[in-house]
Formats: structure tokens, C-alpha cells, sequence
């Protein structure tokens, strides 16, 4: 296995060298039933506050990566990521502040092209495939989550302040359309959606809460996360769809 | 594409990227309100801290509540001394532990100021008063406190404190320190509790460390005012005597022979009182329900407060412990004496025959010769079951007790806290948020 790992390293190192450097800067809905309940058991335990703290729904993140073309006559291209992503709530302006949410990191590998060259070859695209193209893939993520009441780090337990990491897998399909280019970066607008079948943030509703009375599931099924993500890459070669566009380009 | 269209294409694709999660977020809602949510007459019995933050909470959703409750005041526990003079209540020290429970958040929120515990303790054993640093040199003493912090990993086959203690060999010239720091904070004697109680308390504790001091007076104001709308709905001086949840609709009678209904029932009494049948069911409580009665431990007890003319302790000690019978007593600064005292201890001073507030005066007496005549005011109030303990081999009997019958009948109370917490004030206010998120989305079977 060990080796297996090793080869792939080598082989990925290997191809990155040739391959466009990406940045990409995220922004995100969580669709997230158990930590919305959260917080909703939150606001229904305070009857007295007036103010809300408001379920997690916004994500921020960046993303760094590679764009390679793995099969050119059907314009298939891979992309690798690795994303850094908060998302917070908070009970501001109030005698009990609150601030919780977590913080992700997460590897993610990408295959896009166009619908059209999955049956028929294209003999010429930009250097990122196809303008517009459609993208499926999957990876893994780990969470670190993180509760602050009174501007304290909370406890879990008698002896430790609340940290915990986890990790579940993900999937994710997406669409995007490579819009400009300035000087040497190709400049894309994409959306995706990612799919968590099991999402564990582990005591979260404790440290939210402070205790573990409602019972909550720690393993939230069936997680969302929709992003719109705008995306840098620097091209390493000529072609550029904005000042001539091709035959190939399916735009 | 012309720059006109290239220009529309990536604006809207931008925007649509930006703002689509910022949309979806607005919908979000953060009330608690669901579809479906249950919308019909709710009654609560007893107006201690869960009941009346349980009612609190079903009131900001709309929902009709009134809450009966079988003496003449609110509050249950949350008084030490129900029935004192103005000057006992409020000179009532009450210890509020963690910074992060609800009745913390009630409290800040309230603006009350909440006093960090701090101060030194004395230690009386070997026949003399010792401060912590005196206490500490002495074997027996660390011994004993090592044996007491093994506790709170103990995995072996549950075994009472006492055993431990004893099995641990630990001396008996310490014997009423130990009993204190496993048994009577507790809310018991060491040798009822189980050692898998303390463990599990200790371990499942997420209430934060830090311990505050704050007066009987402070607490009920900041409860008056944050549960004001639950504290309008009570019914005084109304003893529930059945409950019949055959139909429809419960049915409930009080001792004067009046009839209630409602769709959803609370039960937010003390353990003592479900344990000692004063309540009837019909249908009876299942099998289940009646064991965990029966495995769940509650001990009657004194709370006695007494002052004294001058305070006879160093400036900042904040308690004695090491009483014979009465194992710990809580001092302040202007000559204030507190103290607590459950399980075989409370049950011996009840055996004997005399005045209990003179028994545990006399008590305090032994480590204070002469303190007896100093005393200016006092008080007593004997507790028919003072806060619940997991005895040997208690189990899942929290759990079973915390269910619900029927997705009709609810169970809150510091006793049915299965998360560690149970004993206190805010493990009381959390079992009423279980109770009542289950009762919103009740679908009787």
C-alpha cells in the first residue's frame, strides 16, 4: 500500500510540474439539517434573549491546486485541490455572546469535459478544455470544529476545552464556463454541489449547547453544499478563447 | 461573442455565483417553529426550575401551558430555606458550578454579578482545625485525596465509594473528608453512591470548571424576571394526586377532588415524589418506568443556616471540612454558616432525638468551642428528597425514566438527566429543553 501511495506521489509530483497552477476563491450554502437543529435548540433554550443566533448557512473559502489535460481528443482534463473553508455563526451584542461553527480543509480531485466529447472527439479546445464543461469527482475532508461562549474556548468535558477533528468522504459534480482572460490567467466561474453521505462533527452540539440532553446525533446524513466558486489558472500556453475563438470551443 | 455579451454572460454568471448561497442562507429559518409543530394545551406539574423554564419555552412557541404546582411558591429548589424570613433568604449561599450552563447564560443575561469562588478551605481531622497547606503535608490526607481523584476514572465492577475507600485502604482519620468530597456533594453519603456514578459524572461534565458564589436573592430575582411569563401561568397549593392518560386526553386530579385535561402532560416533580406513589397512574407506569424508579437514588436532607456575632474562621475561608456528622460546613466572611447534610448522615440526625438546627449547631460547636453562644439567627429546612445520586449499578435508569409515554406524557427534572449533570439547577433546565423539543414534535401513538 505504502508503495502504491509512493508511485502515485511521484506520478502526481511528475505531472503537476507540467501542469496550469490554480487558485480559486469559494463561496457556499450549507445544507445541514443536525447543525441547524443546533442552533435552533440554541435559540429555543434562551426564550429570554431577544437577538438570534442564527443557523450556519454561509461558507468562505480558497481553494489551491492544478489543472492537468489528461485526454486531449476528448478535451478530459483533471483537477486537484485543496480547500480551506469557515463558516461561523454568532450571538452578538448580548450578555451571553456566542460564536461557533467549524473550519475544513479538504483534498479534492476533479475530471471535467463537455457532455458532447464524452461520444465524439474535439480536435481543438482552449487549454483548459472546453469553455463550458460539466465536472464530477469526489475526495476527502476533515473538520475541526470549534464553540467560544464569553470569548472562552468551551469545555467538553471536567478536564478539556472543546477540540475535535474528524473527516468524511465527499462528491461532487458542478458546471462552469471559463469567462476571460487577463494576461496570463484564465479567469472561471463555476458552481458546484457536494454531496456528504455522513458529516460528524463530534460534541458539537455538546459544546454548543453545553450539555447532551436533546440528544442529538452527532452524524448528520445526507449533507449539501453548494458553492460558487471564482477560479484563476495560470496558462502556461497560448490558446485563449477570448481573442480567437475555435472550432472546438462549445461555448 | 461581442464584449456586450461576453459582459452580460460573466455578470450574471458572478452574480449568480455570489449571491445564490447568500439567497439560499436568508430562507433559513432560526426559530424553532417546524411544520407541524404540536399546538394544543400543555400542563406542567411543579414549578421548580424545569417546569418553569420548560413553560417558558412553550409560551415563546405559542403554545397554551399552565403549570400546577403543590406548594405556595415557585421555585422548588432553587431556595434552600422556601419557608424563611427575608434575612435567611437572602443571606442563602448558593454555589452556581460552570460558566457554561444555561442558568449561567439566564443569569449574565440578567445582569447579575457572578462572584468567582475563591478563598481558602480548612480541614478538620487527627482532633484539630488544618489549613489546605497543613492538610496537604499530612499522608493520610494526600492519600485520600488521590483515592478520591481515582474515582472519576473508576471501570472495574460498581462498587459503592465507602467500598473503594475501604478496598483502597485509606485512613479513617480522614474518613468524613472523603465522605464529603464522594458522597456529599453528591447529594449522599459515601456509601451509597456508586463509584461508576461518580465516574461517569466527572467524565460527562461539560458545564465548564469554574464555580461561582451567589446569593438565594440574586438567583430568584434573575429567575422572576427571565421566567415571568411561566411564573404567571402557576396554580398554587394544587397537589396532583392521578393521572389518567387513557384517552385522548389526560386527565388529571388534584387532592381537592378538581379535574384538569390537556393534550401533552410535563412531569417535572422530584424523584421522591414519583418513588413514593403519591401520584396514581392509569394505565399503571409500565415496567420499565417503575425499575428505574427504584434504581435511582434520592436522600432526604437538612439545609441549616445559622450567623454568628463574629466570624471565628480567617478572613476568605470559604468552608470546613471534616464534621462528624454534619461533614462540611460553608463559612463567610461576615459569620454566615451554611450547611448540607444528606444521605446516612442526614437519616442518624434524624434518628436522634432533639432539635436537628441544634444538632448541627452542636456539631459546629465541636470545632468551635463556644460558637453555639454566638449564634444570632438561624434556620433549618428538611429536604423529603434533596437532588438525585446514582447509586451502585444504577444503569440506563436515567434513560428510562427521561422516556416519554405514549409521545404524551413527559419527564423533566434534574433526575432524569442522563448526561452528568443531573443534581443541579441548570442539568434541571436542560432536561426541560430535552422534554420540550420532544414534546413540539410529539405525533401521539
Amino acid at each position: 500500500m505504502r508503495q502504491l501511495f509512493s508511485i502515485a506521489f511521484v506520478i502526481i509530483l511528475t505531472r503537476s510540474v507540467v501542469a496550469q497552477p490554480v487558485a480559486q476563491i469559494e463561496a457556499g450554502y450549507w445544507r445541514f439539517p443536525v447543525l441547524d437543529h443546533v442552533f435552533r435548540t440554541y435559540q429555543l433554550s434562551h426564550p429570554w434573549v431577544k437577538s438570534e443566533v442564527a443557523p450556519i448557512g454561509l461558507s468562505t473559502g480558497i481553494a489551491l491546486g492544478w489543472n492537468q489535460e489528461i485526454f486531449a481528443p476528448r478535451g478530459l482534463h483533471a483537477l486537484g485541490l485543496v480547500h480551506y473553508r469557515h463558516q461561523t455563526t454568532s450571538l452578538q451584542n448580548s450578555a451571553i455572546p456566542i460564536r461557533a461553527g467549524f473550519h475544513q480543509a479538504c483534498t479534492e480531485l476533479l475530471i471535467r469535459s463537455h457532455p458532447r466529447c464524452l461520444i465524439k472527439d474535439v480536435q481543438q479546445t482552449g487549454p483548459l478544455g472546453t469553455r463550458w464543461y460539466i465536472q464530477l469527482g469526489g475526495g476527502y475532508s476533515w473538520n475541526l470544529p470549534f464553540a467560544m461562549k464569553y470569548g472562552e474556548q468551551v469545555y467538553i468535558n471536567n478536564t478539556e476545552k472543546y477540540r475535535s477533528i474528524s473527516g468524511q468522504m465527499h462528491f461532487t459534480s458542478g458546471t462552469g464556463w471559463h469567462a476571460l482572460t487577463i494576461g496570463s490567467l484564465i479567469v472561471t466561474l463555476e458552481s458546484t454541489l457536494t454531496w456528504y453521505p455522513r458529516f460528524t462533527l463530534d460534541s458539537f452540539a455538546t459544546a454548543v449547547l453545553g450539555h447532551n440532553e436533546p440528544a442529538l446525533s452527532e452524524t448528520a446524513r445526507n449533507t449539501m453544499l453548494i458553492q460558487g466558486h471564482i477560479r484563476f489558472t495560470y496558462r502556461k500556453k497560448s490558446k485563449n478563447w477570448w481573442d480567437a475563438p475555435r472550432s472546438g470551443d462549445k461555448s | 461573442m461581442n464584449r456586450r455579451k461576453f459582459l452580460h454572460r460573466t455578470g450574471w454568471m458572478a452574480a449568480g455565483s455570489c449571491l445564490l448561497p447568500a439567497f439560499l442562507h436568508s430562507c433559513k429559518k432560526s426559530e424553532w417553529q417546524q411544520e407541524g409543530q404540536f399546538q394544543g394545551e400543555v400542563l406542567i406539574v411543579g414549578a421548580g426550575i424545569a417546569g418553569l423554564y420548560a413553560a417558558e419555552m412553550l409560551i415563546k412557541q405559542g403554545v397554551s401551558v399552565q403549570i400546577l404546582e403543590s406548594t405556595a411558591n415557585w421555585g422548588g429548589r432553587t431556595r434552600a430555606f422556601p419557608n424563611a424570613p427575608e434575612s435567611i433568604k437572602s443571606a442563602e449561599l448558593r454555589t452556581l458550578k460552570g460558566e457554561f450552563s444555561i442558568l449561567h447564560d439566564l443569569l449574565r443575561d440578567q445582569n447579575i454579578e457572578l462572584i468567582e469562588k475563591t478563598g481558602s478551605e480548612l480541614y478538620y481531622f487527627t482532633g484539630a482545625i488544618n489549613t489546605e497547606a497543613e492538610a496537604n503535608q499530612n499522608t493520610f490526607f494526600q492519600d485520600m485525596l488521590q483515592t478520591v481523584e481515582s474515582l472519576n476514572t473508576f471501570d472495574s465492577a460498581d462498587i459503592s465509594a465507602q467500598t473503594y475507600f475501604d478496598a483502597m485502604d485509606v485512613s479513617t482519620n480522614v474518613a468524613s473528608i472523603y465522605t464529603v468530597l464522594a458522597g456529599q456533594v453528591y447529594g449522599t453519603s459515601a456509601d451509597r453512591i456508586g463509584a461508576h456514578g461518580i465516574a461517569n459524572q466527572y467524565q460527562t461534565w461539560s458545564a465548564g470548571i469554574k464555580e461561582y458564589t451567589i446569593t438565594g436573592n440574586q438567583l430568584t430575582d434573575a429567575i422572576e424576571t427571565a421566567l415571568s411569563s411561566a411564573i404567571a401561568t402557576v396554580r398554587f397549593n394544587t397537589v396532583v394526586s392521578s393521572i389518567n392518560y387513557s384517552g385522548n386526553k389526560i386527565s388529571l386530579q388534584d387532592s381537592d377532588g378538581e379535574t384538569y385535561t390537556c393534550d401533552r402532560l410535563l412531569l417535572t416533580v422530584p424523584l421522591n415524589v414519583l418513588q413514593s406513589g403519591a401520584i396514581s397512574f392509569s394505565p399503571p407506569l409500565n415496567s420499565s418506568k417503575e425499575n428505574a424508579l427504584s434504581r435511582i437514588g434520592i436522600d432526604m436532607s437538612y439545609c441549616a443556616l445559622f450567623k454568628l456575632e463574629n466570624a471565628l474562621w480567617p478572613a476568605g475561608t470559604t468552608r470546613i471540612t471534616g464534621g462528624d456528622l454534619v461533614p462540611s460546613f460553608e463559612l463567610t466572611n461576615d459569620g454566615w454558616i451554611y450547611a448540607e447534610v444528606t444521605g446516612t448522615q442526614a437519616e442518624v440526625i434524624a434518628s436522634i432525638f432533639g432539635d436537628p438546627l441544634n444538632i448541627i449547631q452542636t456539631q459546629f460547636d465541636q470545632l468551635y468551642p463556644g460558637a453555639i453562644n454566638q449564634i444570632t439567627e438561624s434556620a433549618i429546612h428538611q429536604w423529603q428528597g434533596s437532588r438525585s445520586y446514582d447509586p451502585v449499578g444504577v444503569g440506563a435508569a436515567r434513560e428510562a425514566l427521561a422516556a416519554s409515554i405514549n409521545s404524551k406524557i413527559f419527564f423533566a427534572g434534574e433526575a432524569t438527566h442522563m448526561g452528568g449533570h443531573h443534581g443541579t439547577l441548570h442539568g434541571a433546565m436542560e432536561t426541560a429543553v430535552r422534554a420540550v423539543t420532544q414534546l413540539l414534535s410529539s405525533n401521539p401513538s
